[in-house]
């Protein structure tokens, strides 16, 4: 069982003082407010050199806000923004060593494929054969080669989202920043742009600050990820940190289905929550109330390798096939109006029909007990 | 539910009705063109002389052609003293700077909207209390003004159309002010400027009520006009009137192509 | 600079060359009618003479009253000679819109002056008008009454300024909710009926909007009824107009500058609340 004490996630977020030298980019304080309308609160962050690090949250949570204090398009109403150890916050945007990708590409429309991506060295006064050359390279780069004369108008979604990259790339910039690009891209090519924009950051090795609203596409291609909502990070972690031992209820929600239950810890730190009580429990845990959480593939419905594991008498309410994986709605015996969800492998030789009464049996080793702290 | 029928009766009155308008409408012109061809003699018209000697004479008369030449050197330059403020203004109103922008539209819109009556004579007074004679450049003056409205609604409203990414694009991109506008702005905005040009260049030669207050004995075409036609009327004029009618004609189908395919683009 | 400081530079400078051009004359006018023409020289002090002798004199008054009078005819007629041309043009196939719209506008561009110059010639004795109805027998000889007088004027203008009325009629016309109409037939509506109960009410507003310009249009010429108006046809605007140049009292005619503004300002306010009450409720 991992147990999280919201005020824990706390100490993880403050800079471990050994890597601070992997820091290129920290956030101190940094708020943002229109008039009374508070959009950011006071948030530090520290993003390492070379990591592809992503903002996620749903609409309104501040990251997009963070993203656009950074690149110097908003000003930040308190704080400071330090690169490399020095105050950033006073440069504007374009004097500033980061790049951005744009939602909405932002493709200078009266451009070719090439003008468009060599204006950055162009606005440095590079020579028209030193811009273009480059230019050509970047586009090898991101295997566009030969689109430098294409006129804007004459790209498909994917492509003019590899021309604003490039455009970002060509400055050789510290950090890219990437505010929510594929979001406008279908299912499939979203797939694909994903895995290659995650080997594209590898092959410059450059610091990816990402912007999304989708916890898969998270998930698949970050080296950490900041868990935002209302304006605040709720957890930073890499994806497997949050998905196994998220740190609110918030983050337990968010990723993937989770079965949440009120608990309540006692002063032996024993928890005790709908189908039974849990001992030894946590050590250090504060008494009161907290929130179970299981992972719904953490249920097995037939006695497995678990070292301990907690049994529950259900019925079988629901059954859905969903593929890959089967799904399960228990009610359980002792509470029938409380629901527990079930997952496994479809390929199982075992499958459970509806009204059929099974033993789910809980890994206690893997689930979390979230204290949710005064905040 | 209404019958075909009834639909074509409908369509066909109003078809009626829109093309005696429109006769209506142009007969002013048609007949100028007319009487600029064919001589006329106590209102009698002599259909069997038809000559092109109005035209040729036109520009006999100093007074006219002093005019045509000041009509045009107002319009150039009202036209280009409106586009260098119109789009400064429009820049500044759908910029990040932009503040209190409705005190802005509301004076640029006031000199179009105001009665021309109005616009002229206070322009006259104003000048005339800070001691500027009437003149070619008090004309400039209100031309400028009467046409700032057309540039700055088209070039604003086509800024206005421009994603907000784009700039923010540009910036991130290294591009200082200047660059930005240079290279990204002004190829974007040129071509409204420039149908916007035009359309204030019609507007400004066919001015005549702001005018009359402001001239001075430097006539424009359309003032001089009115002078002479006070008097009498000579077969020049209409030569003159058609050719006027003409290029008039020729601007209005540019522009409206050039509006045209701008919408279409967009 | 700092943003802050950039932004409200160039906004004092953009203000301040504005008012400078647009505001101060207003200002200078409206100084210049509260002064009056002491012999024949412009007294500065302040008086409201100007305007007392407006209100009070019944030749004034008449004056005003016989242009509102006019104007508001110029304003009904080409409204209502507007209104089935945007209706005809409305119905149109969208490809066709674009050229019957041109067709209609290209005569707002051509020469203002050779209209009424070419009005006067088609109105007069000798002139085609005249020549038209003798033909058609409806006259037995050519009549003088067309030309010089309030009548002449009040032709004039309307040819001149429907081009103006017609566009935001068309407009509001344009800016219908295609649906409406259809809810309306699906609901079994005629023709007249959707017409009666559903477009005319909608595009009321912006038909009266059009109009109101055109009375704005139609005061403040002082021209047009100097070539055709004759004796008889004394405007506000061309009392205005003597004022600067013959009669030569220049606060008189600022004074009467005001009243055309007043009169504007009011048709102008009128129109944005007719407007604003139109609104989708």
């Amino acid at each position: 069982m991992t147990f999280f004490n919201a005020a824990d996630g706390e100490e993880r977020r403050a800079p471990r003082l050994a890597d601070i030298d992997r820091t290129i980019l920290a956030l101190r304080n940094i708020s943002k407010s229109y008039g009374s309308h508070v959009v950011l609160r006071s948030t530090d962050l520290e993003v390492e050199r070379g990591e592809f690090i992503t903002l996620l949250g749903p609409s309104g949570s501040g990251k997009t806000t963070i993203l656009k204090i950074i690149g110097g398009f908003t000003e930040p109403s308190s704080g400071s923004l330090l690169f490399q150890g020095k105050e950033i916050g006073t440069q504007p945007a374009h004097k500033r060593p980061f790049n951005t990708v744009f939602q909405d590409y932002a493709l200078f429309p009266h451009m070719t494929v090439l003008q468009n991506v060599g204006i950055g060295l162009r606005f440095r006064g590079e020579p028209r054969k030193v811009w273009s050359q480059k230019a050509e390279r970047t586009l090898d780069l991101v295997g566009l080669s030969g689109f430098g004369a294409r006129p804007i108008s004459k790209l498909s979604g994917g492509q003019k989202q590899r021309v604003a990259l490039a455009r970002a790339l060509i400055c050789q910039p510290s950090i890219v920043l990437l505010d929510e690009p594929l979001a406008a891209l279908d299912a499939d090519l979203r797939r694909q742009m994903q895995v290659f924009l995650k080997d594209i950051q590898r092959k410059v090795d450059t610091t990816f600050l990402f912007v999304t609203h989708d916890q898969e596409e998270a998930m698949t291609i970050s080296d950490r990820i900041v868990l935002m909502d209302v304006g605040r990070i709720q957890q930073i972690g890499t994806p497997e940190d949050i998905y196994y031992r998220p740190n609110s209820e918030f983050a337990a929600r968010f990723f993937g289905e989770n079965n949440l239950f009120e608990a309540r810890i006692g002063s032996d730190g024993a928890v005790e929550f709908a189908f039974g009580r849990v001992s030894p429990g946590v050590s250090g845990a504060s008494v009161g109330k907290a929130l179970v959480a299981i992972r719904p593939e953490n249920i097995e419905l037939e006695p497995g390798s678990a070292e301990r594991s907690l049994s529950v008498q259900c019925t079988v309410v629901d059954t859905y096939f969903i593929g890959a994986i089967r799904k399960y709605i228990l009610a359980p015996e002792k509470d029938a109006s409380l629901r527990l969800l079930a997952k496994s492998t479809s390929n199982r030789a075992l499958h459970f029909d509806s009204g059929s009464k099974v033993e789910a049996f809980i890994d206690l080793a893997r689930i979390n007990v979230i204290r949710e702290g005064a905040s | 539910m209404t019958s075909i029928w009834s639909q074509r009766l409908l369509d066909a009155v109003l078809f009626v009705f829109a093309a005696v308008l429109l006769v209506v409408l142009y007969s002013p012109l048609a007949l100028s063109l007319v009487y600029s061809l064919i001589p006329v003699e106590n209102g009698i018209l002599d259909w069997a002389h038809p000559s092109v000697g109005p035209y040729l004479r036109m520009w006999d008369d100093p007074l006219i052609a002093s005019a045509v030449r000041t009509t045009l050197l107002v319009g150039s330059v009202s036209v280009i003293l409106a586009v260098i403020l119109g789009v400064a203004c429009a820049l500044f109103v759908t910029s990040r700077l932009a503040v209190h922008t409705w005190l802005i539209e509301a004076l640029v819109f006031m000199p179009f909207l105001l009665p021309p009556i109005v616009t002229g004579l206070s322009l006259l007074i104003y000048f005339d209390a800070v001691g500027i004679p009437r003149g070619t450049w008090t004309i400039i003056c209100g031309h400028t003004l009467f046409v700032l409205a057309v540039i700055y609604k088209l070039v604003s409203d086509r800024l206005r159309a421009l994603p907000r990414s784009l700039f923010e694009a540009a910036a991130d991109l290294g591009g200082n002010g200047v660059q930005v506008f240079t290279i990204i702005v002004w190829p974007l905005i040129q071509p409204v400027v420039i149908t916007a040009a035009i359309l204030a260049f019609a507007l400004s030669f066919d001015e005549t009520l702001i005018t009359a207050f402001l001239a001075g004995t430097n006539m424009t075409l359309p003032v001089r006009l009115w002078a002479m036609m006070r008097v009498g009327f000579s077969p020049s004029i209409n030569a003159l009137v058609t050719i006027v009618i003409m290029a008039s004609a020729a601007i209005a189908v540019i522009v409206s192509a050039r509006i045209r395919r701008e919408q279409s683009e967009q | 600079m700092s943003l802050r400081a950039l932004r409200w530079t160039t906004f004092s400078a953009l203000v301040g060359l504005l008012s400078l051009l647009i505001l101060a004359p207003i200002g200078s006018f409206l100084v210049l009618s509260f002064a009056s023409l002491k012999n024949g020289v412009i007294d500065h002090a302040f008086s409201v003479q100007n305007y007392v002798d407006i209100v009070s004199s019944p030749t004034y008054l008449g004056v005003i009253w016989q242009t509102i009078v006019l104007c508001a005819g110029v304003m009904a007629t080409t409204m209502m000679l507007g209104y089935p041309v945007a209706y005809f043009i409305w119905r149109r196939s969208p490809r066709w819109r674009s050229f019957w719209l041109l067709l209609f506008s290209l005569p707002l561009l051509m020469s203002y002056i050779v209209k009424i110059y070419t009005m006067r010639s088609i109105l007069g004795v000798n002139g085609p008008l005249n020549s038209l109805l003798v033909f058609l027998g409806i006259l037995d000889s050519p009549t003088p009454i067309f030309l010089f007088n309030r009548l002449s004027i009040f032709v004039t203008m309307s040819v001149i300024l429907l081009p103006f009325a017609l566009f935001p009629i068309y407009m509001s016309l344009a800016q219908l909710p295609k649906n409406l109409i259809h809810a309306a037939a699906d609901l079994g509506a005629t023709h007249l009926t959707t017409f009666r109960f559903v477009i005319l009410p909608l595009t009321l507003p912006g038909t009266l909007a059009g109009g109101l310009f055109t009375f704005i249009l139609a005061f403040g010429d002082y021209i047009t009824p100097e070539m055709v108006g004759g004796p008889n046809g004394f405007t506000v605007g061309r009392m205005i107009w003597s004022q600067f140049g013959l009669a030569f009292n220049w606060p008189f005619g600022a004074a009467l500058g005001a009243v055309v503004l007043l009169l504007a300002l009011t048709a102008i306010a009128a129109a944005s609340l007719i407007n604003q009450r139109g609104e989708p409720r």
